[in-house]
């Protein structure tokens, strides 16, 4: 969005197609193409003494009541008009704006008085002259599934011991079964190579079946692998 | 009715950088001329406001000291932006408190202005509410006793000197208050640098870099840059861990409706007046001003160095529409933060209503133009409802307007009991503070007139309509 600076606006459209009116009646629109920044079409009318000048928002999509802004004249609009006319029986520049749009300005120059000077450097806008749109998001979910390989698993005394590479940083856990009860379980976050034991005093001989499983941290889980030790 | 704010344009130029520099000239037009732009998005990581640290502690009090003063902001490369700030900073620095622990925040005013602030959302006793006339004079102090008696909540505070918050606070008048209490601490909610505020604002600059405000009575102020705690939509980088995010609208009367990247999920746990009874999962939220949204996002499940961009539907695409990024970096560890999945509260029940009023919202576009609540402007001297201590009423907002209005309570809470264009979002189903009431909508509210006696204020939160003169008084007796 472009701000724009309606006295600027306004010199520019004055240049552009305004000339000197004889006495007659004038006609003042509002434009709200950009609605936070309305502005008054034409902003400078030049005209003849004895002239007078209707402003005119009917069906604009907010009300903009004028109101003078220059101590040489004193004016305001009714509550619920949508129109306000003025004759101007003085040479003079008359400014104004909208009681509700503060920076919505326009100057009435009657008998060829001479605009007011535009507002200093530090009062005009910077104009925000940024960017493309920006892509709303790049690299997205991690659905990629840790991977197990290399699974070696050995007897170790009283338990097994588990050898395994994981493709990414994840948290791999070992679990002893003896039928479907688990009996020992240990887990350890790790990236690449890594060792598990489980083992402990209280594990009868017998057959055991070993289940390994990873986790990455987005929840992804690789299958598990399996393998059987036999304890004595 | 041009207000007494003119000299403040001229109050707020004066610190423009140095633009010339006799040897190795560097003017601020060549500082410029090598940012390919000042504007362009997510160039800054974002800032994170300071947290104060008391004083001292009294017998169980902690004491606060707080300057309201001018600064200097650096928010677009190269130009310094005066600001009116706590500390001279903006956002001020983040006050964190604990439930059943009070506080005493000394503010002095060091501007040359009238000032006071108010703790948006908090339960405060009438006089150190903040009320537009209880203001602090230049140069004088006032401590605000903060009884800290209410359930965790992220709260605000501001400048509410009546007739300028649209300036001041656009200045830089506003800090986040999180007041924490055990019942959070005890879901295991993300801590630290994991918890983080962030406070949206929009705003536009003058050609030296200052803050540019243009008076909007009908829409409020509408800038064409978005900030995030004080940066132009700033980059924050995240591990791949759950982040809980406090957002806050601190906009003078930007609504915002935000979603994340591709439509990801958020869970939203809380609102204005703290955590609501289940946690919500939502792919995007509307935030009007003064509103406060809490989320926890898991960040774990994107991949590293994926770019997230949280952006306002609402906004320009060109300019107002990103919001902030976040990027996703490698990392972060063994979470020990979780995601609550079942009831986190029971809110009270509340008293039946005694009492029903309805407040229409109106602009009088004649004679002296202002915004108006049941054709009432702001009358300090005036006692516009008189509701008893512990009771209820049934409020009803009806906006024939065009314009949405964040209507706000102070010193107390209120439930949202119904809206004319759809049932109430689970969402706003908590304890509430501001809602937003759309255009040719009605919405009843319930508030809850405890725990102080003394004399409030509602208002519309959009500051230009607030300021004139959308403001009325209670009087709880």
């Amino acid at each position: 969005m472009k701000v724009r600076h309606p006295l600027l606006v306004g010199t520019v459209l004055a240049l552009a197609g305004a000339t000197p009116a004889a006495a007659a009646d004038v006609r003042i629109g509002a434009d709200d193409t950009v609605l936070s920044a309305p502005v008054w079409t034409p902003a400078q009318v030049n005209v003849e003494v004895g002239s007078s000048v209707t402003w005119d928002w009917t069906g604009a999509p907010q009300a903009h009541p004028v109101l003078s802004n220059s101590p040489n004249w004193s004016f305001s609009t009714p509550n619920g008009a949508t129109t306000a006319t003025k004759l101007f029986d003085a040479p003079g520049a008359y400014e104004f704006l909208c009681g509700i749009h503060d920076n919505m300005r326009g100057v009435v120059l009657v008998g060829g008085a001479a605009p007011p000077p535009p507002p200093p450097p530090g009062q005009q806008p910077f104009p925000n002259d940024s960017p493309e749109p920006n892509p709303l998001e790049t690299g997205g979910l991690d659905t990629t599934k840790p991977a197990l390989q290399s699974v070696r698993v050995r007897r170790d005394g009283r338990g097994a011991r588990v050898s395994f590479r994981v493709s990414e940083r994840a948290r791999v856990t070992v679990r002893l079964k003896r039928g479907s009860k688990v009996v020992r379980s240990r887990s350890v976050t790790v990236a690449g190579n890594g060792r598990l034991s489980v083992r402990g005093k209280g594990l009868r001989a017998g057959r055991y079946r070993v289940e390994i499983s990873a986790r990455d941290i987005a929840g992804n889980a690789s299958g598990t692998r399996t393998a059987r030790v036999t304890l004595r | 009715m041009r207000n007494s704010m003119g000299s403040f344009a001229l109050l707020c130029t004066i610190g423009t950088p140095a633009t010339l520099n006799r040897k190795g000239v560097t003017t601020s037009a060549a500082r410029r001329a090598k940012q390919a732009s000042p504007f362009a998005p997510f160039q800054r990581d974002v800032p994170i406001a300071p947290v104060l640290s008391p004083v001292r502690t009294e017998r169980g009090v902690d004491v606060y000291d707080v300057d309201i003063r001018e600064g200097m902001a650096e928010i677009l490369p190269g130009f310094q932006t005066p600001i009116y700030g706590y500390e001279g900073i903006y956002p001020g620095p983040t006050i964190r408190a604990r439930k059943g622990r009070a506080a005493i925040v000394r503010q002095r005013n060091g501007l040359s202005f009238d000032s006071n602030v108010h703790l948006h959302g908090g339960y405060v006793p009438a006089a150190h509410d903040g009320h537009p006339m209880d203001v602090i004079a230049p140069g004088a102090t006032f401590d605000y006793s903060y009884p800290n008696e209410q359930d965790a909540a992220f709260l605000w505070y501001h400048d509410h000197a009546h007739g300028r918050t649209a300036r001041t606070l656009y200045y830089g008048l506003l800090g986040a208050y999180i007041l924490e209490d055990d019942r959070e601490a005890a879901l295991e909610l993300p801590r630290d640098e994991y918890d983080v505020p962030l406070v949206l604002a929009d705003h536009a600059f003058n050609k030296d870099g200052s803050f540019r405000y243009e008076e909007n009575l009908d829409l409020g102020f509408r800038g064409d840059t978005i900030l995030v705690n004080g940066a132009v939509a700033p980059r924050m980088r995240v591990e791949r861990r759950i982040y809980r995010l406090r957002f806050l609208n601190a906009s003078n009367a930007r609504s915002y409706d935000l979603r994340l990247g591709n439509g990801r999920t958020m869970v939203q746990i809380a609102s204005d007046g703290g955590l609501l009874e289940r946690p919500l999962e939502r792919t995007g939220f509307p935030l009007h001003p003064a509103e406060r949204i809490e989320v926890l996002v898991d960040f774990r499940k994107f991949r590293p160095g994926s770019e997230v961009v949280l952006h306002n539907l609402l906004g320009d695409p060109a300019t107002t529409r990103s919001v902030m990024r976040f990027d996703v970096v490698r990392g972060g560890g063994s979470e020990d933060a979780r995601i609550p999945a079942g009831r986190m509260r029971t809110l009270e029940r509340l008293p039946d209503p005694i009492a029903s009023h309805r407040w229409d919202l109106t602009l009088q576009t004649g004679g002296d133009i202002q915004w108006k609540i049941a054709n009432r402007g702001f009358d300090p001297t005036r006692i516009d409802v008189r509701p008893q201590l512990g009771s209820t009423e049934l409020w009803q907002w009806h906006n024939p307007s065009e314009r949405v209005h964040p209507m706000h309570l102070h010193g107390m809470l209120f439930r949202i009991v119904e809206r004319s264009t759809g049932v109430v979002h689970p969402g706003e189903r908590g304890w509430k503070d501001t809602i937003g009431v759309q255009p040719k909508e009605t919405v009843t509210v319930q508030p809850w007139f405890t725990p102080y006696k003394g004399k409030y204020v509602f208002h519309c939160h959009a500051l230009e309509h607030g300021d004139k003169a959308m403001m009325l008084q209670l009087e709880v007796v």
